[in-house]
């Protein structure tokens, strides 16, 4: 059996050392300092995520979902209050799988996720398998404080796989 | 000479190496404590990164019903804790890892999900449920935090649950038949 000559066992695992201490050094400080940066675009413009181009059409507050099938209107959690954005999507680049993702932004940069709804809408919900070339209307639903509700900013295009600026839309009249 | 350069080598490598394993254990070792600790009493709200954290009640049983049925049973004890989170600041409040200490004793949550989160602006209420043995529940006390490996700063709540070796006995006697957790709520914070 021939054996590997030890300096340069010595150089792979000090390279391997390095880059683990880089690692790890760069996952800390991240956690530390790193602060989405965001970036106002016009009302009614629209922001790219994941190859697509998406357009806010409207943001409207509501204390109740109404249900598609005539069943009982959702309603939120006490306190709270519906945001439902009607959104505009268009895929374009086939390289890149659009996920969703987008968050609605408030005050200090408060970021909601979309909620989970269980009333039956008539709007679909974010289409995952959206094909490249297709332009789709779909919904995003909210919840959030009602005391927040007057101090919305856009949503925000959240993606975490780039460190690309996230573009914040809203409706042409906000 | 070459000879000389070669040990030097082999002397910065092991060093490199002592100081990346002992870095590795660090990470990797659960007991090392590397985060603040924040300690609270049950019925007051401790003040957390993103929120706050407030215990509200406990109780003991030894059948666990759940979605209307009789899910398990124990020889020991069932403890279920109602905790509520709020996300009183800008992000959300993410306390998704607890377990119960007493002593050496370490308890860790009956279900898969034993934490509580918040979106900004909510509290939400849960019951986290234990099963612990009536033997080592002295100084029983919850301990609640994020369960990330790598983090910049971590903090953990500690909050004592009032069970003492004066009353641990009592406790125990207290934990016959059945006790039904109750579904997570949501709310504002008002």
């Amino acid at each position: 059996m021939r054996m590997l000559p030890l300096r340069r066992i010595q150089f792979v695992v000090a390279a391997f050392a390095a880059v683990l201490i880089y690692e790890i050094w760069w996952v800390t400080y991240a956690g530390i300092h790193y602060t989405p940066p965001y970036t106002l675009r016009p009302p009614g413009a629209s922001g790219e995520m994941q190859g697509t181009t998406v357009r806010v059409l409207s943001l409207m507050r509501s204390d109740q979902l109404a249900d598609a099938d005539g069943g009982e209107p959702g309603l939120p959690d006490p306190g709270g209050v519906w945001v439902v954005a009607e959104l505009e999507a268009s895929r374009h680049d086939p390289a890149k799988e659009f996920y969703c993702g987008d968050q609605l932004v408030g005050p200090d940069w408060r970021l909601w996720s979309t909620a989970a709804v269980r009333t039956k809408r008539a709007t679909q919900s974010c289409p995952l398998d959206l094909a490249v070339g297709q332009t789709v209307r779909f919904e995003s639903i909210f919840m959030v404080p009602a005391r927040y509700a007057d101090q919305l900013g856009g949503i925000a295009l959240s993606d975490s796989t780039t460190a690309a600026r996230i573009p914040v839309i809203t409706p042409p009249r906000f | 000479m070459r000879m000389a350069q070669s040990r030097w080598v082999g002397v910065l490598t092991a060093v490199a190496l002592l100081a990346v394993s002992s870095l590795g254990l660090r990470l990797s070792d659960p007991e090392e404590q590397k985060f603040e600790v924040i300690n609270g009493v049950v019925g007051k709200p401790v003040k957390i990164n993103n929120g706050e954290l407030t215990v509200t009640q406990l109780r003991v049983g030894t059948i666990l019903k759940q979605f209307g049925q009789i899910q398990d049973s124990t020889d020991g004890m069932f403890m279920v804790i109602r905790v509520t989170g709020a996300a009183t600041g800008p992000k959300p409040l993410e306390l998704n890892a607890s377990r119960l200490l007493s002593g050496d004793f370490h308890y860790e949550g009956y279900q898969s999900s034993s934490g509580v989160n918040a979106q900004p602006g909510f509290e939400t209420t849960v019951d986290v449920v234990f099963e612990v043995a009536p033997a080592h529940i002295d100084d029983l006390t919850l301990e609640m935090g994020s369960n990330e490996i790598l983090r910049g700063y971590q903090q953990r709540v500690r909050i004592q649950l009032g069970i003492t070796p004066a009353n641990a006995e009592q406790w125990s006697a207290t934990a016959k038949g059945l006790i039904e957790p109750m579904t997570a709520t949501n709310r504002a914070i008002p």
